[in-house]
């Protein structure tokens, strides 16, 4: 116990230091007078009395010292001591503190941003309870092709497996809310009743989803999302036991949930139960659109998951065949998440350590340089009597003093850029509400401060250290530290390899930019104003007739497209329109499978090659400007009662005719009877046979980097299939904005009930599409750019100080006749070889760390001469003009102001 | 002075805490003098070591020290013993008792 407090009573030593010295300083004169005073009363001369004192205390200073350790704790009274005479130092040249802050600030500043997104992408679990337990659980098909689950395989699942806990299972689906305001389309989160179970989110108000809501006619109960609650209902937590219109049904709402839920970047607003009429072709082996998530059990792994999903997957297959060729993948919910981004955030990730490694390379060379200029008082200090070991922990101090300054700017910095990340949109980044500082990201930055203040100040000290103190002292500031130019050079050639690495993978990345935006998806996106529209479907689709498969169910939607085509058509400034039910870019959207009536049928349904599916009204391909390559478009001839047509993409024609005329080749979009599981359809199904009409260039639907696939087009008249939602394309004279009203004010007219969407030029889809590797282009391009900044500024500051150092021999030199071109030509000779010693370094990385890169690039390859030599060109350039500045300074002096420099 | 014994701080904590209980509150002179006398001049001590001594016993909380004044109206800085000061004395004079009394046996003449 006494030593405890004796601890706590040196560590707080400091706090009153100058109160202490003073104490003691007269306790020590009051003792010395009574002994004095005691040796005259013994007879001693005066002088003598005095000394004999001081004799027997042991030297005045001397015992103040050994108080003085006594009394604080040795090691923290020198931290709080160099502390603040490394701030003294700072402000001492505040020029010198500020270009070192600034780089700290950058340097770690861009790396706990970078820190922050990928600590809560990459590293803080999901906000669920035990989140690590959860697993998104897929089928896959034989290619390895994200495939679904079919309603009657996931009832298999989850009764028939012994490794999770729980097994939900979800899709997603864009409902109409109507009654009371506008009519709004938001997207439903149709789940099975554990689905929030499995999660461990219980609802904040309300109640959970029961077995018994997956009963057909129970069904009708919704579960809102808290964002949603507040935007449309106000809050109103009477909302509660009442219903709300969704897709022209009344739901009751019977539960809010809690302000944070997000699930995996869907932004749903509603979850509404999972559950179908009896005999509903959606449950049943023909449909294939299901994922679940699941909570595994104490003993299972996903692997061992994987295991038992696939043998209940084998059984499924045993009774159902048209399942060959799927197996059950599982992996972590987290990992899933994030799985497209986490690329470039490592990429990312890594590039802002380099720039930080540059900005230590240059802080050292700052360093280096104040170094050789401290050398006498350094020299001084270990004259006086302090340890070389003191004296380096002072220098180190110092620098990570100046790194804890900047990494203080640098969280700040960072406080401000986290919060802009907010704005992006999930599909460029996820889960970016959730991103923020927290104790670890405050971690991080707190020991990048340690450990960037130890880099770069490690070497400056050894180096400041290492002096003769004779020489140092004696000779007056000036004299050369070859030892010492020789570690700047070769930092200075270090950060040109890295600012290289970092400049040729902003260079491929910005040609893979530049290769997607001018690939050639297919349309004409200048002028295009598209529209989402979705009909309500139980207003417009009759499902009695559905049901058996007739053609006449979709009249009145058929009816309703053509009207709105025809109404938008006679609005003034538009030229064209049509509509189709998925636009370029958006992703696939209806996958289906041909049958072509030219060859042979095959054994099973899933032999049949896969194709997109699209419908389209109105005039879509003149519209968007897709050119038809042979054949017609669709006309207003091609009906319900016409004959059925087709048209392919080029694509199509290129890989089952082998690009031969396709013209009047008859296929099915819908599988022939003989393969279809029998008692699924009715016994008079017959596939409409469509005969090939025309050819369509081929449109990038998948998104602009994903060659095209096989498409097949049809007439909405005569194939829209119950389709709902359909985009409008419309071709404006001039502005495809100014039309919007108008076009909304005709939609109303027609049906108010219709809700309107998603007004976007094609430009700005075009442009959202490639979000994401845009802005990890300007990210690491400007990452690139401050990299190539540091080492054109590190390779200057080499430069002018070396000319500094030789100005004498520069003087006499010249006095002896030599000409500056001479002069040039020596001291270029050195900053020639460091850039080529860069150069070099920088290559050989590149060639190594672009492969990082491969999963990120487009129509380039990751060692695509042009950018490494176009690259490696204009880095030479930038660093031999920063080399020739200095250089050329030098050689302007008067022999005579040089030779007198001193 | 050739045969005196140097000091271990240790030793010369307890010294200090021994003369403090015989003698009540001292100043450090006073002390220092004190154990030198005690001693009977046998121990060399620079009296300026008493005074880490003396900061140490303080931080551990077994003296306390004020600012007084001297027989000859001289200001000094007096120092006593704390109750904890009290309880360690008796307790290191027990123990020191016993180890003396244990080294004893290994240094007495063998009886042969």
């Amino acid at each position: 116990m006494p030593r405890w407090r004796a601890f706590w009573v040196r560590a707080l030593g400091f706090l009153d230091r100058e109160r202490r010295e003073r104490d003691f300083a007269e306790e020590l004169a009051s003792h010395l007078d009574m002994h004095v005073e005691n040796n005259l009363r013994a007879g001693m001369a005066p002088e003598e009395a005095r000394r004999a004192a001081l004799l027997k205390l042991g030297g005045v200073e001397q015992v103040k010292e050994l108080h003085r350790e006594r009394r604080g704790l040795p090691l923290v009274d020198m931290l709080v001591q160099d502390v603040r005479l490394a701030l003294r130092m700072m402000r001492r040249s505040p020029g010198f503190t500020a270009v070192a802050m600034l780089l700290v600030t950058l340097g770690v500043g861009a790396n706990t941003v970078m820190f922050t997104v990928v600590n809560t992408l990459l590293l803080r679990p999901l906000p669920y309870p035990d989140a690590a337990r959860l697993q998104l659980v897929q089928t896959v098909g034989e290619g390895g092709g994200a495939a679904a689950a079919a309603v009657p395989d996931y009832h298999e699942f989850r009764s028939g497996n012994r490794s999770f806990r729980s097994l939900a299972a979800f899709y997603s689906r864009p409902l109409d809310v109507t009654g009371g305001e506008e009519p709004e389309r938001i997207r439903v989160l149709i789940v099975s009743s554990e689905f929030l179970g499995t999660l461990q989110v219980p609802p904040a108000r309300g109640r959970d989803l029961v077995p018994a809501d997956e009963r057909w006619g129970d069904h009708r109960v919704t579960l809102l999302t808290d964002g949603f609650w507040r935007r449309r209902f106000g809050a109103d937590p009477a909302i509660l036991g009442r219903p709300i219109t969704l897709g022209a049904e009344p739901y009751t709402v019977v539960g809010i949930l809690p302000p944070a839920f997000s699930f995996v970047g869907l932004e749903a607003q509603a979850l509404v139960p999972m559950a179908f009429a009896p005999g509903d072709n959606m449950n049943s082996h023909n449909n294939y659109f299901l994922t679940m998530v699941g909570r595994l059990g104490t003993d299972a792994t996903p692997a061992s998951a994987a295991g038992d999903l696939n043998r209940i997957s084998e059984s499924i297959i045993a009774e159902h065949p048209e399942n060959r060729g799927s197996r059950v993948d599982v992996r972590p919910l987290q990992a899933a998440v994030v799985e497209d981004v986490k690329p470039a955030l490592l990429v990312l990730f890594g590039a802002v350590a380099f720039v930080l490694l540059i900005a230590c390379a240059n802080l050292a060379n700052l360093l280096l340089a104040r170094a050789a200029t401290r050398r006498r008082e350094i020299a001084l200090r270990i004259a006086i009597g302090a340890s070389r070991r003191r004296v380096l922990g002072q220098l180190l101090t110092e620098s990570v003093v100046l790194a804890a300054c900047g990494s203080a700017l640098a969280l700040a910095l960072a406080w401000v850029s986290v919060g802009t990340l907010d704005s992006l949109s999930q599909t460029v980044l996820p889960r970016t509400e959730a991103i923020r500082i927290d104790g670890a990201v405050l971690a991080y930055t707190a020991l990048m401060a340690v450990l960037t203040g130890v880099l770069f100040g490690l070497v400056p000290a050894l180096r400041g250290m290492d002096v003769d103190l004779g020489d140092a002292l004696k000779e007056g500031a000036r004299g050369g530290d070859p030892r010492g130019h020789r570690i700047r050079a070769a930092l200075v050639v270090g950060e040109t390899a890295l600012s290289l690495v970092l400049l040729i993978g902003a260079g491929l990345m910005m040609k893979s930019m530049h290769t997607l935006a001018r690939a050639d998806a297919g349309f004409d996106a200048r002028r295009v104003l598209t529209v989402q529209l979705g009909v309500p479907r139980r207003k417009y689709i009759d499902e009695q007739l559905e049901r058996r498969f007739s053609n006449l169910a979709y009249a009145r939607s058929t009816r309703f497209f053509a009207e709105v085509v025809e109404q938008v058509r006679s609005v003034p400034g538009v030229t064209t329109v049509g509509a189709i039910n998925g636009l370029p870019l958006m992703g696939e959207v209806w996958g289906k499978a041909v049958t072509l009536y030219d060859r042979p049928l095959p054994a099973t349904l899933t032999d049949l090659p896969p194709i997109q599916y699209r419908v389209v009204a109105g005039d879509y391909f003149r519209a968007l400007g897709v050119s038809i390559l042979s054949g017609r478009a669709f006309t207003e001839a091609d009906t319900e009662q016409g004959a059925k047509v087709a048209i392919v993409n080029r694509e199509m024609a290129r890989r089952y005719w082998n690009g031969l005329d396709p013209i009047g080749k008859v296929i099915s979009v819908n599988p022939p009877i003989e393969l279809v599981p029998r008692g699924t359809v009715p016994p008079d199904y017959e596939p409409a046979r469509l005969t090939v009409v025309g050819v369509a260039a081929d449109v990038r639907y998948a998104g602009l980097n994903v060659p095209p696939s096989p498409v097949v087009y049809a007439p909405f008249a005569q194939g829209s299939e119950g389709a709902t939602t359909m985009y409008l394309v419309v071709r404006a004279e001039q502005d495809p904005l100014a039309p919007v009203r108008a076009i909304r004010d005709r939609i109303r007219q027609i049906d108010p009930d219709v809700p309107v969407s998603s007004v976007q030029t094609m430009e700005a889809r075009v442009s959202a599409s490639v979000a994401r590797p845009r802005l990890r282009t300007i990210v690491l391009g400007a990452f690139a750019g401050v990299a190539l900044l540091l080492a054109a500024v590190g390779i200057y500051g080499v430069m002018s100080y070396a000319a500094r150092q030789r100005t004498r021999e520069i003087g006499i030199r010249m006095a002896l006749g030599a000409s500056s071109r001479s002069i040039l030509t020596l001291l270029m000779r050195s900053g020639f070889a460091m850039v080529a010693l860069g150069v070099a370094g920088g290559l050989l990385g590149a060639a190594a760390l672009t492969r990082a890169l491969r999963t990120l690039l487009y129509g380039v390859s990751t060692t695509d001469p042009l950018v490494f030599a176009a690259i490696t060109g204009a880095l030479v350039a930038v660093s031999l003009v920063a080399a020739l500045v200095p250089a050329r300074r030098a050689t302007r002096l008067e022999p005579l102001v040089a030779l007198r420099e001193e | 002075m050739g045969d005196s014994l140097e000091v271990r701080q240790g030793t010369l904590a307890l010294m200090v805490l021994k003369t403090l209980e015989a003698m009540g509150p001292l100043h450090g002179y006073g002390l220092a003098r004190r154990i030198e006398q005690t001693s009977g001049a046998r121990l060399a001590i620079n009296y300026g070591t008493l005074y880490p001594a003396l900061l140490k016993l303080e931080q551990e909380g077994h003296v306390t020290s004020e600012w007084g004044r001297s027989d000859n109206n001289r200001r000094a800085k007096y120092y006593r013993l704390t109750r904890a000061g009290r309880k360690r004395v008796e307790k290191e004079a027990r123990d020191w008792e016993r180890t003396a009394a244990i080294l004893a046996c290994f240094f007495r003449p063998k009886e042969s």
